[in-house]
């Protein structure tokens, strides 16, 4: 930065009294005004006003400052999905911009709130490929629910409070707020007015009740309905209505892998995970059910496996908030648009008492073809340990109560189905970008956001690597993740496929590692690794009672196969177990 | 079975809200045979664009879904 510059960014600061203030303060300002206490970033050149502003308010507002961007918005996608706050991310201009994308794309596919604001290059060097100058509203148009450049700082507080709004009503997503570098220098008076409107946007849809008395007497008549629960759930805080639903009619519940939580997974109603690496049951009665209600969830490609062998007998009931979602997979009967919360509340109060035993107990009778995987799975005799036994072994030590945070692939799916997520916004994991990497720092977010909970991050050997430089992070504010890499010296979903499809042909996919714990060490965090299966269960003990962060590497089966597996292509009926 | 179909997409006139739009439209591969977009008052506050497309009648659907989300869209009718 130039001097002149500072001199000039001291003199705007200085003069800042009284009810006028610099644009760079009212941001600051307008983010206290909303009630951000966190926020996760990175500076440089064109986020330096809004940084020497940030110093001013360090008392009121904490910032973590990451080792990478793509770090900061993971961080505060874990921070928003386990404490329903929104995320704020700070940026500066060009690469710190971009390096945001993937945390946006995944965000917006994942439905999180978060708010990035990056730095811009003055307004008059727009379009002139100034130094750090890039074009990331137009870059991230596709990634965001909203985004937006300030050029004066008299928008900015009106920008905050209409990103704020944006980003949480309806169906959440991530917004971007690009700021110039002088629109931060200019002076102006500042009047903070929260945003709860804006004119052509309805975030909430008015509930037709004509629509869901028809949904009832769907479900009345239905000899087999079944519940599919999904994040939208969980967004909508609706888990009780969708208890006291499944409660009332009997019906079970499967959930999608963002639904996790939605209905404890030890709850006699609720029969396990759907999709490509789910549970057997849930998957082979989605073709047997008569009624199906789809909630909050958007028929993701790995969920229906091939739509054309889709539930084809099913009768579709679809609710959602976003009404984009129904009927752009399957075709829903009854198309209910509207907040899950009050849609799961009309039809619990509405619909009939009713039993399905024999339909329900179909789910247990499917239940035992998977219960000799389950067992290999989590009671292996010899080899190396396997994924499975390691969340067995982890559940038992937290009971299902802790925030489990996974990156992406083999230990992600069998976290999935072996962890018994008892609480809504305890699992935390990358589910329709698959972000590799998303894990460590998501969890640190996490953690900072519901400091009360254990927070334990799940990662397979690839995605360590990926953002391993939050350990940086981890270390300089103390954050007590607990760490768990399942090291199998493979990129092991891609090696699955390709043992599975590609005749073996692992075509690099193995990898060399480091010594992850040495490394862990370097930044002063306790670290272990254990190869031997009788030594893992006090391994995990001394992870989880450490007070501050602590890791341990467990070095896995190699050339283990995840399943149950529904082949890509196929339809769900085709789920192999083997 | 593909064919012509116009849409008037009436939104605020914001800069990049033309962008979003013609991205909903490339991101499904949908053909825009034509594009007129204008500013609609004297404050430049609103703006219209009028799309003719080439498409299925459920992608042209699902798109107008997807026009209805943008932030800045007030309104999108179908003309044909």
């Amino acid at each position: 930065m130039r001097v002149k510059d500072v001199l000039q960014m001291k003199n705007k600061f200085s003069r800042s009294a009284g009810s006028m203030y610099v644009g760079s303060e009212i941001l600051v300002r307008s983010l206290i005004a909303e009630g951000v206490s966190t926020l996760f970033g990175y500076p440089g050149g064109a986020i330096m006003p809004v940084y020497d502003s940030l110093y001013h308010f360090s008392d009121q507002l904490n910032h973590i400052l990451v080792r990478h961007e793509q770090g900061a918005i993971h961080a505060a996608q874990g921070f928003a999905r386990a404490s329903g706050e929104v995320g704020v991310v700070m940026a500066t201009s060009g690469p710190g911009a971009t390096n945001l994308v993937t945390g946006l794309a995944d965000a917006m596919i994942d439905s999180t709130p978060v708010i990035c604001i990056t730095g811009q290059v003055a307004s008059h060097l727009l379009g002139t490929d100034a130094f750090q100058e890039t074009d990331i509203v137009n870059i991230s148009l596709p990634v965001t629910k909203w985004s937006v450049q300030i050029t004066r700082a008299e928008d900015i507080a009106s920008a905050v409070a209409k990103a704020f709004y944006v980003a949480c009503s309806g169906r959440p997503g991530p917004v971007l707020i690009d700021i110039t570098k002088d629109a931060q220098f200019e002076k102006t008076y500042f009047h903070y007015v929260p945003c709860h409107y804006v004119k052509s946007y309805r975030p909430k849809p008015t509930m037709n009740q004509h629509v869901l008395i028809r949904a009832v007497e769907l479900i009345n008549a239905s000899k087999r309905p079944y519940i599919l629960a999904g994040q939208g759930v969980l967004l909508a805080d609706a888990s009780v209505e969708l208890i006291r639903l499944s409660e009332k009619g009997n019906i079970p519940v499967a959930s999608t892998i963002l639904g996790l939580g939605a209905i404890p997974a030890d709850h006699p109603n609720y029969v396990g995970m759907l999709g490509m690496h789910g549970n057997y049951s849930p998957n082979i009665n989605t073709n047997q059910c008569d009624v199906l209600i789809a909630v909050g969830m958007r028929f993701d490609d790995r969920v229906t496996g091939d739509i054309q062998k889709y539930a084809p007998q099913a009768r579709v009931i679809h609710i959602d908030i976003d009404k984009a979602e129904i009927n752009k997979i399957i075709h829903a009967e009854v198309a209910v648009h509207a907040d899950a919360k009050e849609a799961l509340a009309f039809l619990s109060d509405t619909i009939d008492q009713n039993e399905h035993m024999d339909w329900l107990e179909s789910f247990k009778k499917l239940d035992e073809d998977e219960k000799k995987i389950i067992f290999d799975d989590c009671h292996p005799v010899d080899g190396l340990p396997k994924m499975g036994e390691v969340i067995r072994c982890l559940a038992d030590l937290t009971g299902g109560d802790a925030v489990v945070v996974t990156d992406v692939g083999q230990h992600q799916m069998v976290t999935s189905r072996y962890y018994p997520f008892k609480h809504p916004r305890t699992n935390i994991t990358s589910g329709g970008l698959g972000t590799m990497g998303f894990a460590l720092p998501a969890a640190m977010g996490a953690k900072l956001g519901v400091p009360e909970k254990q927070v334990i991050a799940i990662i397979g050997d690839g995605g360590f690597q990926m953002t391993l430089q939050e350990l940086g992070t981890i270390m300089q504010y103390q954050i007590p993740v607990k760490i768990i890499v399942l090291n199998n010296n493979f990129l092991g979903m891609v090696r699955q496929w390709q043992a599975l499809f590609f005749e073996k042909r692992y075509s690099f996919t193995e990898m060399k590692n480091p010594d992850f714990a040495g490394i862990v060490k370097a930044f002063s965090i306790p670290a272990r690794k254990v190869e031997d299966r009788k030594d893992l269960a006090n391994a995990l003990k001394e992870l989880l009672a450490e007070p501050g962060p602590s890791f341990l590497e467990v070095v896995v089966e190699k050339e283990e196969n995840v399943f149950p597996m529904v082949p890509a292509g196929a339809g769900i009926a085709e789920i192999r177990l083997k | 079975m593909k064919n012509d179909f116009t849409l008037e997409v009436y939104s605020e006139n914001a800069f990049s809200v033309l962008n979003r739009m013609i991205n909903i439209f490339n991101r499904r591969r949908i053909r825009i045979r034509s594009l007129l977009a204008t500013e609609l008052e004297a404050d430049y506050k609103h703006g219209m664009a009028s799309f003719k497309l080439h498409t299925t009648a459920e992608q042209l659907e699902r798109a107008m879904h997807q026009l209805e989300k943008l932030i800045e869209v007030e309104r999108v009718v179908r003309i044909n």
